[in-house]
C-alpha cells in the first residue's frame, strides 16, 4: 500500500514537475502584451512603474527613482527578445550585419579625422574599439541618436575600466519611448541631452512628460551613490547637481498606476529624430520647397512597410535582405515585393495600395543594371554632388544644434555606385581621414586616445579662419607631424596619413601618396526621399542620362582631401559607378542621332514592307491565275 | 527559354550545314574564300572584269556589306544573350546599335535591287530541276518576311507606348524574328551555293 502511495506521489511530483516548467517557458515566451488577442484597438497603457531594481515607484516615495524600461514595459513584454532587435544589436557579435548601413562617424576637425565606425563590423569601417573608443566614449559621442541597449546595456559589452561609472550612470535601457511615445510631448532631444550628461537610467523618462530630470551624473565622482548624500558632498552645486527626477505627481492614479499614450506603431516624427537628411541645396534654407517622400505624402507611415514583430527585426526593404537575414518573406517588403510582386505564400503585391509602374518606353536591362531607387530616390543629379546633413553624422534635432548647411563631417549624396549585385544604387559617401600606422598593406587608426597633447601645435590649423569649412594641410606640416610621429615611436612603426583616397607616407624623408583601396571612400545606399514617376529620372526621356554632359555618368564628386597640395580634386560619377567614361560618352552620342535614326528606319522598313506586299500580291495573283488556268486547262502564265 | 531554342536551333543549322555541304561534296575553305571575296567587294574591289554593270557593283557591295553587317549583328546579340545569358550592354550593344542603323539601309537597298530577281517563275513550280532554285527564293523572302519584325518590334521598343510587359514581348518579338531571320538567311545560303556549284 505504501509503495503504492509512493508511486502514485513520484507520478504527481515528475507531473507536477513538468507543468512548472513547461508553465514557466511559456510564460517566458508569451507575456500578456507578446501576442494580440485579435482586437485592433489600441490597448490602453495604465501601468506601474517600476525602477531598475524591479522595485515599484509610488508617488509617495521620499527619493524618486527613475523608472526602467526593463521592468516597467517588460512586465507585459518581453525585453530580453526585444533588446536583440536592430536597433539595439548594433554591437552584438552574432547579430547579422544585413547590407551596410550610416555607420558612426567620429570626427575630430582639428586633428584632421574623419573615421567611419561600426560594431556591426561593415566592410571600410573601423569597429570602435580599434581606434580607442570605449564603450562610454561611444555613447558621448553617438548616444544622442541611439535608442538605448547595445553598449549601455550588456554587461558584456561594458568596459570594466568603466563599470564604476557605469554604476553612477546606470544602464541605458533600450529607450521604447522614443519610438512607440504618442504624446506631442516627448522630448528626443532631452533624451540626447541626459545621454550626453551620462543620465543614461534617467533618460528614457526624462524625455517624456512624465518626469523632469536634473543633473549631470558625468560630473559626479565613481562613487557617487544617490542614497548617500555624503558620496556627492563635494560637488559645488553652483554650476552642477546631482541627476534627480521629479515625477508629474498629477499622472499618478490612487493606485500608483500610470497612463502612457503609446503606440505600436510608431509615428513619424519618431522615426525622423535618427532617420533625417538635408541636402545643403538651395532649398536647405527653403523647407516650404522640398518634397516629401512619396509614400509619406500618400498618408503611409515609416513602418507601414519598415514592419517589425515582436523581436523588432525592422525591415530594412533591399534587395537582398531576405537571403542575408534568411527570412524570404522579406522579399515582399522591397520596391519590387509591393509594386511589381506575384501574389505568393510569402508575402502579396500591391500592399499599401501600391500601383503597378508601367516603365513606358524603358528598355528592360534598366530593371537589370539599376536598383529601383536610382530613378526614383535621393537628390536628382547635379553637376556638382552636394553635401548632405543626417540626424546622426550631423547631431541633428538637439539643443542648440549647428545649422551651418556644409557642417562636418562633409557627406556626399547622391553617388551612383555599384553594389555587390552589379547594379546601381545612390548612396551617401565620405571619404575617411585619420593618422595611422601601416603595417604591410594594412592601416589602422591611430586610437584617438593615443594622440600627443603637441599634435595640434604641429598640424598648425588656423582653426578660426577655417570654422565650418574643411581643413586641410601643407606638405611640410604634414613631413613634420609624421617625422615626429615616426620618432615617437623610435622609427619603430610607419605612421601614413590617409585622406582623399590616398595614403601619405615619408619615404626617406620624403612624402609620397599612394591611391589604396583601404583608403577609399566610405559609401552607403540610401532610398529615401522617394520621388514620384513624374519626378523620378528618365521622365524627360532618354537624354536625362544618356546625354553627352548628363550629370548623371558625368557629375562631379569631390574628393575631399586634407591635404592642400592634393585638395580640389573630384572624381566623375563613372569612377564610382565602375563605368568607362569614353564608352559613356559614345554611347551618349547615339543618342543625339536617335530621333533621326528612327526616321529614318522607319522609311526603310515601310519600303521593305511595300516591297514585300508587291511581290507577295503578284505570287498570290499568279496563284489564283494558275489555279483558274488549270481549272479551265489553260496555258498559265511564264512569269508572275 | 529563347536562349535554350536558340542554342538548339543553332547546333542544327551547323550540323545540317556540315553534313549537307559534305554529301555536296562541298569544301569549307571554299566558302572561306568567297566570304573573302565578298569583304573585297564589299568595299569596291571588283575581280571580275566583265562584271561592270553599275547596279551589279551595287547590288553585291551592298550584298556583301549586309553580310558583314549581319555577321556583326549576330555576334554582338548571341555572344551576351545565346552565349553568356545577360542582356546585351557595354560596348556589344554600342557596335549592334551602330550595325544595325546600317543593316537596316543596306538591307533595304538590296531588297529593291534583288527582289525582282527573287519573283516566282514558272519554272521554279513546274520543273523539278528548278526546285533549289525555288527554295532559294522562297527563303530569300522568308528573310525579308522576317526582317519586318525584328525591326518593327525594335523601333516601337524606342517610343514609349509600351510598358515593361509590353517591351518583354517586343523584345521577344525580336529575338525570335531575328532566329527565323537567321534561319531563312542559313537556307537561302545553303541553296545559293548549292546552285552556283550546279
Amino acid at each position: 500500500m505504501i509503495k503504492y502511495n509512493l508511486k502514485f506521489i513520484y507520478l504527481v511530483l515528475i507531473l507536477g514537475m513538468t507543468l512548472l516548467i513547461f508553465g514557466s517557458i511559456n510564460s517566458k515566451q508569451n507575456k500578456i502584451g507578446d501576442i494580440r488577442d485579435g482586437s485592433r484597438a489600441t490597448p490602453i497603457h495604465l501601468i506601474k512603474l517600476f525602477d531598475a531594481d524591479s522595485v515599484q515607484i509610488l508617488k509617495n516615495d521620499s527619493l524618486q527613482i527613475p523608472l526602467s524600461t526593463r521592468y516597467t514595459c517588460g512586465e507585459c513584454h518581453s525585453y530580453d527578445i526585444i533588446n536583440k532587435g536592430f536597433h539595439f544589436n548594433y554591437a552584438d557579435k552574432n547579430a547579422i550585419a544585413g547590407r551596410r548601413s550610416e555607420p558612426y562617424i567620429y570626427m575630430d576637425w582639428q586633428k584632421l579625422t574623419v573615421i567611419p565606425l561600426s560594431y556591426r563590423e561593415w566592410k571600410e569601417t573601423f569597429n570602435p574599439r580599434q581606434v580607442g573608443i570605449s564603450p562610454m566614449k561611444f555613447l558621448d559621442l553617438f548616444g544622442t541618436h541611439i535608442p538605448g541597449g547595445g553598449v549601455g546595456e550588456i554587461d558584456s559589452l561594458i568596459s570594466p575600466d568603466e563599470l564604476f561609472r557605469m554604476e553612477v550612470s546606470g544602464k541605458l535601457e533600450v529607450n521604447c519611448f522614443s519610438c512607440h511615445d504618442a504624446t506631442r510631448e516627448y522630448d528626443p532631444a532631452e533624451y540626447s541631452s541626459l545621454v550626453q550628461k551620462q543620465n543614461y537610467k534617467w533618460s528614457a523618462v526624462g524625455a517624456t512628460n512624465l518626469a523632469v530630470v536634473n543633473g549631470n551624473a558625468s560630473k559626479m565622482p565613481e562613487n557617487f551613490d544617490i542614497y548617500t548624500p555624503t558620496t556627492y558632498a563635494d560637488i559645488d552645486t553652483r554650476t552642477t547637481s546631482p541627476p534627480s527626477i521629479n515625477y508629474d505627481l498629477t499622472k499618478f492614479n490612487s493606485n500608483n498606476m500610470v497612463f502612457f499614450d503609446l503606440k505600436r506603431k510608431a509615428e513619424n516624427e519618431r522615426c525622423y529624430f535618427c532617420h533625417s537628411s538635408v541636402h545643403a541645396d538651395d532649398n536647405y534654407l527653403n523647407q516650404w520647397k522640398e518634397e516629401e517622400d512619396v509614400h509619406i505624402a500618400k498618408g503611409m507611415n515609416c513602418v507601414d512597410c519598415h514592419r517589425n514583430g515582436l523581436d523588432h527585426q525592422m525591415v530594412r526593404g533591399y534587395r537582398d535582405e531576405a537571403a542575408d537575414y534568411q527570412r524570404p518573406e522579406l522579399k515582399s517588403f522591397t520596391c519590387e515585393g509591393c509594386h511589381l510582386g506575384e501574389n505568393t505564400e510569402l508575402g502579396k503585391a500591391g500592399k499599401n495600395g501600391a500601383p503597378r509602374p508601367l516603365h513606358k518606353g524603358l528598355p528592360n536591362i534598366h530593371f537589370e543594371k539599376l536598383e529601383c531607387t536610382v530613378c526614383h530616390s535621393g537628390n536628382l543629379p547635379s553637376e556638382n554632388v552636394s553635401f548632405v546633413k543626417t540626424s546622426r553624422a550631423h547631431k541633428l534635432g538637439l539643443h542648440k544644434s549647428n545649422k551651418e548647411p556644409e557642417l562636418f563631417p562633409h557627406i556626399q549624396s547622391t553617388v551612383f555606385i555599384r553594389n555587390e549585385n552589379g547594379r546601381l544604387e545612390p548612396s551617401n559617401i565620405i571619404y575617411p581621414s585619420y593618422w595611422g600606422i601601416k603595417n604591410g598593406d594594412e592601416i589602422k587608426p591611430i586610437p584617438i586616445n593615443e594622440f600627443y597633447d603637441s599634435f595640434n601645435e604641429r598640424i598648425k590649423l588656423d582653426t578660426l579662419l577655417n570654422y565650418g569649412k574643411w581643413l586641410s594641410i601643407n606638405d611640410s606640416s604634414l613631413i613634420s607631424v609624421l617625422k615626429y610621429l615616426n620618432e615617437s615611436s623610435g622609427n619603430k612603426k610607419n605612421h601614413v596619413f590617409v585622406t582623399g583616397g590616398k595614403v601619405f607616407e615619408l619615404d626617406n624623408g620624403v612624402l609620397e601618396s599612394t591611391k589604396e583601396e583601404s583608403a577609399d571612400f566610405y559609401s552607403w545606399a540610401i532610398g529615401h526621399n522617394v520621388r514620384p514617376s513624374l519626378q523620378s529620372l528618365g521622365v524627360n526621356g532618354c537624354d536625362d542620362c544618356h546625354s553627352f554632359n548628363s550629370d548623371f555618368f558625368f557629375g562631379n564628386v569631390l574628393v575631399e582631401s586634407s591635404v592642400k597640395s592634393d585638395s580640389a580634386n573630384y572624381n566623375s560619377m563613372t569612377y564610382y559607378s565602375d563605368l568607362n567614361t569614353v564608352y559613356q560618352k559614345a554611347f551618349s552620342l547615339t543618342f543625339l542621332f536617335r530621333p533621326w535614326m528612327k526616321i529614318m528606319i522607319i522609311i526603310l522598313v515601310l519600303i521593305i514592307i511595300f516591297v514585300f506586299i508587291i511581290y507577295v500580291s503578284k505570287g498570290l495573283l499568279y496563284v489564283t491565275d494558275r489555279g483558274s488556268a488549270l481549272s479551265s486547262k489553260e496555258e498559265g502564265i511564264n512569269n508572275v | 527559354m529563347f536562349r535554350f531554342i536558340a542554342i538548339i536551333v543553332i547546333i542544327a543549322l551547323i550540323y545540317s550545314l556540315f553534313t549537307e555541304f559534305k554529301k555536296k561534296g562541298i569544301l569549307w575553305n571554299e566558302i572561306y574564300a568567297r566570304f573573302k571575296e565578298g569583304l573585297r567587294i564589299s568595299i569596291g574591289h571588283f575581280n571580275n572584269p566583265n562584271k561592270n554593270d553599275f547596279l551589279y557593283k551595287i547590288r553585291m557591295g551592298f550584298y556583301w556589306f549586309t553580310i558583314i553587317l549581319v555577321v556583326i549583328l549576330i555576334l554582338t546579340s548571341f555572344i551576351p544573350v545565346v552565349i553568356l545569358g545577360i542582356h546585351m550592354s557595354g560596348i556589344l550593344l554600342l557596335l549592334h546599335v551602330i550595325a544595325a542603323l546600317f543593316f537596316c539601309f543596306s538591307f533595304t537597298v538590296l531588297v529593291l535591287l534583288t527582289a525582282h530577281n527573287n519573283r516566282l517563275l514558272d519554272s521554279d513550280l513546274t520543273n523539278i530541276e528548278y526546285r533549289d532554285k525555288l527554295y532559294e527564293k522562297l527563303s530569300y523572302w522568308g528573310i525579308v518576311f522576317f526582317s519586318i519584325p525584328a525591326i518593327v518590334s525594335i523601333v516601337l521598343m524606342l517610343y514609349p507606348i509600351f510598358g515593361s510587359e509590353g517591351i518583354e514581348f517586343l523584345n521577344d518579338t525580336h529575338r525570335y524574328s531575328v532566329l527565323m531571320l537567321v534561319i531563312a538567311a542559313t537556307i537561302h545560303t545553303y541553296y545559293m551555293i548549292i546552285n552556283n556549284k550546279k
